[in-house]
């Protein structure tokens, strides 16, 4: 198949001080979400002010491991996407749909290990009303989760959409704001992952 | 412009990342520091982390500066929120 259309991505063309229009909405949207999620974690330290023994008695009940785990498969989907740009900035679209596959099937990881967290607390009788700290737990790894899932249906979404397709500047774009979404995912866990899972040790 | 950020680099990044869970994994584990100090170590390590993150993997690097400001800011205010109210929480 020739799919030899290189193209730097968007980002790369912008030292002049243009970023496409749907670059920069992706931006702020991604800006607008972690402003939230920073108050959010905000919140989270102010109510631990007040109830520290319930928020580490708490934490302690989560499970180290499948933090460290889900932070290693994000952390790993997201170094699949980063080389799917590259890839789509040399021109090889075959070798851009391989990595986003490659990083669709390593996410898979995250929410199976997430359900599997989920049904363990619910199955104890744990839920976002037990206190205070399950509160800030459902709330944020849920509202997480959903961006997650969001991720996970623009990747799907992605990789049909390159099937036997060129990169041009208009797809690389494409790609380019699906991976930007994607490592907002990543992002977010790696303060998520310590606030929650960490500090009550 | 050719492809600025080579495949072997973003690899190499994705090892930090790794190196950089683990260890703070292991410092925690072990206890290594008192709670406070450990919390802010480990905030400042996610924070070089997400850093990591927006410049080589998001490519913000290339972004105009503007956009990297805004970025680096809100890294810059969230992480000194939660070093310091790690650090003002009595143990």
């Amino acid at each position: 198949m020739t799919d030899t259309l290189a193209s730097p991505s968007p980002l790369e063309h912008s030292h002049a001080g243009v970023v496409p229009h749907q670059v920069q909405g992706v931006l702020t949207f991604i800006l607008a979400d972690i402003v939230v999620f920073g108050m959010i974690f905000v919140d989270f330290l102010v109510q631990r002010y007040d109830q520290l023994a319930v928020f580490n008695e708490s934490s302690v009940t989560l499970n180290n491991w499948t933090g460290i785990i889900n932070t290693l498969i994000l952390l790993t989907s997201g170094l699949f996407v980063a080389l799917a740009v590259q890839a789509a900035k040399r021109g090889e679209a075959r070798q851009a749909r391989s990595w986003i596959l490659a990083s669709f099937v390593i996410g898979l990881g995250f929410g199976i290990t997430k359900m599997f967290e989920y049904s363990d607390k619910l199955s104890q009788g744990i839920t976002m009303y037990t206190n205070d700290f399950y509160m800030f737990y459902y709330t944020m790894t849920g509202a997480h989760f959903l961006h997650f899932l969001g991720g996970m249906i623009a990747l799907a979404a992605l990789w049909f959409r390159l099937a036997d397709k060129k990169i041009d500047n208009k797809e690389m774009i494409n790609i380019e704001s699906v991976a930007l979404y994607w490592h907002m995912v990543d992002l977010l866990w790696i303060f998520i992952f310590p606030l929650l899972y960490l500090m009550g040790v | 412009m050719s492809s600025a950020i080579s495949s072997r680099f973003l690899v190499f990044v994705w090892a930090l990342l790794v190196v950089a869970t683990l260890g703070t994994n292991l410092l925690v584990y072990f206890h290594a520091l008192t709670s406070q100090s450990l919390a802010a170590v480990v905030m400042l390590v996610a924070a070089i982390k997400i850093r990591a993150v927006f410049r080589h993997y998001m490519e913000l690097k290339y972004a105009p500066p503007s956009w990297q400001l805004i970025f680096d800011a809100w890294l810059l205010v969230v992480t000194l929120c939660l070093v310091v109210g790690f650090w003002i929480t009595p143990v």
